[in-house]
């Protein structure tokens, strides 16, 4: 390519919206971060399985072995449990905060968190 | 395994690209079957019960619970989800999209002896609600240009129909919207016939438009849009499908087509990104270009503010606030069928239509009413129709 025929280099921030929701635009920021992450993550296990397959086939594991694997509906389905796992594990803490709001929410919370409380002291 | 493309405009994706679409493809259905069900709980027990205890009268729309949701932690988290998953789709389709620039181009450029034609017009003014954002937040929307014969919006937007709609819209081809107006058209017009000239305003990469060459294959079928690349990428992509479109690059408020040209005119999720005065002049514009007898048809999405309960209205409020649709929330409050009377249609009605394929057992054809308990009539579209 030379200079006449340059590219634009294409956006890759939307415009309009940039909503901040949580109290922190840092909070924000790292979570967009922290889904990247897990994306690479599985992204990485996908093709770590992807090599033991071929391995267990008795294929060398070159990057072209990789690209041209296909993989079977039962290894789908197991991939697919797989990141389900982790995409629950990762958010465990994100359903805990709804369990307390609704915790909360329930009239008799206090009462019963204190009766339990002095139950077992 | 990479998804094997089903046309030769369609990106590939790599190992590991593929990949990616599996993880974002799980993550929005976790945030659909496993998030989604816990904010709206949220709502019932957190939200409602606060906004009740602070006016004293029940909460009835999404508006009235917002403050209250807008202050829990975990709907700041379902929030951003939302719109990280949204962003992170784009990125991936582009990663994909950017590494074959150059081979997706070529086949364009290598384009000869089209059935169809392509009409661009560089001159052509993009309207306000295009050019003040990006929507869906697609970023680059469907215009913006980084190369001369650049059809890399067109192949970002198939990219991501074909690899996370992949159930919803009709496999690869996305083209159940296309089925579903075939189907709502004959519905409700059974006495149209076969139309000999038909229009698709806004037809994107033409996913709807090759499903009216399909269905009425002796019919001149067009396809206007604003977006340059789009058009690029859909003239390839129909002429590698062996279908025959002429596109051209105008905006449906105003075309250059004579008077009492067509037979029929149809969108497809397009209403929703223009705006309230734009719908009136579309509509206006389909009255002129009709025959007299002719049938103007645009597809929406099944959001009703009228039917939709209170979470709903906070879900839909999402994709008008964040996901720069903000006409979305307009339209689906405005009286479509009137808009389309006062624009001199006769018989115009407005409703659900059950998707075809249908993906509902039991669900088809056409009907008023919304979704039991204010839920959304998922695996409907809303459509508004009449005859000129």
């Amino acid at each position: 390519m030379n200079a006449a025929n340059a590219k634009t280099p294409p956006r890759d921030i939307a415009k309009g919206a940039q909503p901040v929701f949580f109290d922190q635009p840092a909070t924000e920021a790292m979570y967009g971060m922290l889904i990247v992450m897990l994306e690479e993550i599985c992204v990485l296990r996908d093709r770590i399985d992807t090599c033991e397959k071929l391995g267990e086939a008795g294929i060398p594991v070159t990057t072209a072995a990789v690209e041209d694997f296909e993989a079977s509906p039962d290894i789908e389905q197991e991939r697919e449990a797989r990141r389900k796992q982790l995409i629950e594990r990762t958010l465990r803490p994100v359903r805990q905060l709804h369990e307390a709001a609704v915790s909360r929410a329930q009239p008799q919370y206090e009462q019963n968190a204190r009766a339990v409380a002095e139950r077992d002291i | 395994m990479a998804a094997t493309p089903q046309h030769p405009m369609m990106p590939a994706t790599s190992h590991d690209e593929y990949a990616r679409t599996r993880f974002l493809l799980t993550f929005k259905n976790y945030i659909q079957n496993d998030l989604d069900p816990l904010d709206k709980e949220l709502v019932e027990q957190v939200a409602k019960p606060g906004f009740e205890a602070e006016h004293g009268r029940p909460a009835t729309t999404g508006k009235d619970v917002r403050k209250h949701m807008e202050a829990e932690p975990f709907h700041q988290f379902w929030l951003s989800s939302l719109r990280h998953q949204q962003d992170l789709m784009w990125d991936n389709v582009a990663v994909s999209v950017d590494r074959q620039a150059d081979e997706l181009q070529a086949k364009f450029k290598a384009l000869d002896n089209p059935r169809g034609s392509l009409r661009l017009n560089p001159d052509m003014e993009l309207p306000s609600y295009i050019r003040s954002f990006d929507n869906h937040r697609m970023p680059g929307s469907y215009y913006t240009e980084t190369d001369e014969d650049d059809v890399r919006a067109g192949a970002l937007f198939d990219g991501a129909a074909a690899l996370y709609h992949v159930n919803r819209n009709g496999g690869g081809f996305n083209d159940a919207r296309g089925w579903t107006m075939i189907d709502h058209i004959e519905t409700r017009f059974p006495d149209l016939g076969a139309p000999q000239r038909i229009l698709d305003m806004g037809c994107c990469v033409g996913h709807s438009t090759l499903t009216y060459c399909e269905k009425w294959p002796e019919a001149e079928v067009h396809g206007i849009d604003i977006g340059a690349p789009l058009l690029r990428y859909a003239h390839a992509r129909t002429e590698h499908l062996g279908y025959a479109v002429h596109y051209s690059q105008q905006n449906a408020e105003q075309t250059d087509f004579p008077d009492g040209h067509f037979d029929l005119i149809v969108s497809t999720a397009v209403i929703h990104e223009t705006n309230r005065v734009a719908t009136q002049r579309i509509f206006a514009e389909c009255k002129r270009l009709l025959r007299p007898g002719g049938v103007m048809a645009h597809l929406e999405v099944p959001v009703r503010y009228e039917h939709m309960g209170v979470w709903e209205q906070i879900r839909a409020d999402w994709e008008s606030q964040v996901n720069n649709e903000p006409y979305i929330a307009g339209m689906a409050r405005l009286d479509l069928a009137e808009l389309a009377r006062e624009a001199g249609f006769r018989d115009a009605d407005a409703g659900y239509h059950w998707q075809v394929p249908g993906f509902i057992p039991g669900k088809q054809g056409f009907e008023r009413e919304g979704g039991p308990d204010g839920t959304l009539k998922i695996g409907s579209w809303y459509l508004v129709s009449g005859q000129a």
